[in-house]
């Protein structure tokens, strides 16, 4: 049997990092795939250097030492932001693997004037996971910086 | 092993991530709201004193292995969406990564383990 030749006569997917950067004037939902990309880096990075960092539990004198080291300058706020990406992407994958097995899709409607958004049915999801967000990313501020003092 | 199942367990390890890490970040950063004080949760007490509790030993043994799982599955799906990267590319990063996993596993596990037993 002979098969037609299917070759391909767009361009071919180069935009590579730029591509998912910007997409082009999307929704917010598209926007928050960035997000969560960026959080996860963030997140994983962080993972990493606080392994090394809690390593030192094991002798008290190092321990001191390493939490006197990350206690300085800026890097208190930095730790402070990684923990509230962290919130942030925790809630958004929630939303994420609900939409991902189909909890949170609504049924298309029909193309007929006054047209109606399907995807807009879901968008309860992210005002909710932007609420509980701020309301645990506050509650944590409170106590990093009011209670804890850094 | 197939790139869907693959695709799960990085889903699962989202969704046990969500009990482990809520417990660290409960204990950590909202520790306030379950009574425990956040001035005194990073001192070298407060530390071993964890270390040496079977249940702080669970959760971290868990939270080590699924936020490795996850973040470094997360990294590589990234990483291979870029549509320019070859086939022995692939090959290569999937080495490095499950080379930086079990170090980080390794390592991770030897000071939860050593804090536990002392
Ligand atoms: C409760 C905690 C967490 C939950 C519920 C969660 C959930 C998710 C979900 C649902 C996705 C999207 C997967 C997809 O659409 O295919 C994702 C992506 C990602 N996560 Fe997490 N995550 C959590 C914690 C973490 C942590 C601690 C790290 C780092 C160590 C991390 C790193 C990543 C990365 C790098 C991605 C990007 C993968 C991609 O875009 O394909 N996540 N996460």
């Amino acid at each position: 049997m002979k098969f037609p030749d299917l070759k391909s006569k767009t361009h071919p997917n180069f935009k590579g990092v730029p591509g998912w950067v910007w997409a082009g004037r999307y929704g917010i939902e598209r926007q928050l795939y960035i997000l969560q990309r960026m959080t996860g880096l963030g997140v994983l990075l962080y993972l990493l250097m606080h392994l090394i960092v809690t390593g030192q539990k094991l002798d008290q004198s190092s321990w001191e030492f390493v939490m006197g080291q990350v206690n300085q300058g800026l890097l208190p706020i930095g730790e402070f932001l990684v923990f509230a990406g962290a919130v942030f992407h925790a809630l958004n994958g929630i939303r994420l693997a609900l939409v991902h097995f189909g909890f949170l899709m609504r049924q298309p409607g029909r193309p007929i004037y006054p047209f109606t958004v399907a995807a807009l049915g879901q968008r309860w999801a992210v005002y909710s996971v932007f609420i509980a967000t701020a309301a645990i990313v506050g509650y944590g501020g409170y106590e990093f910086f009011i209670v804890a003092g850094h | 092993m197939r790139e869907s199942t693959l695709w799960l367990m990085h889903l699962g390890a989202g969704a046990v991530m969500l009990v482990v890490l809520g417990i660290h970040f409960g204990v950590m950063h909202t520790g306030g709201l379950i009574g425990i004080d956040r001035t005194e949760v990073l001192t070298f007490a407060s530390v071993e004193a964890r270390s040496g509790q079977l249940f702080y030993v669970v959760v971290y043994l868990t939270l080590l292995v699924v936020a490795l799982y996850h973040g470094l599955y997360g990294l590589r799906s990234i990483l291979f969406e870029l549509s320019a990267i070859g086939s022995t590319l692939r090959r290569t990063i999937n080495l490095l990564l499950v080379l930086a996993g079990w170090g980080f596993f390794f390592y991770g596990a030897w000071a939860i383990l050593a804090g536990y037993l002392g």
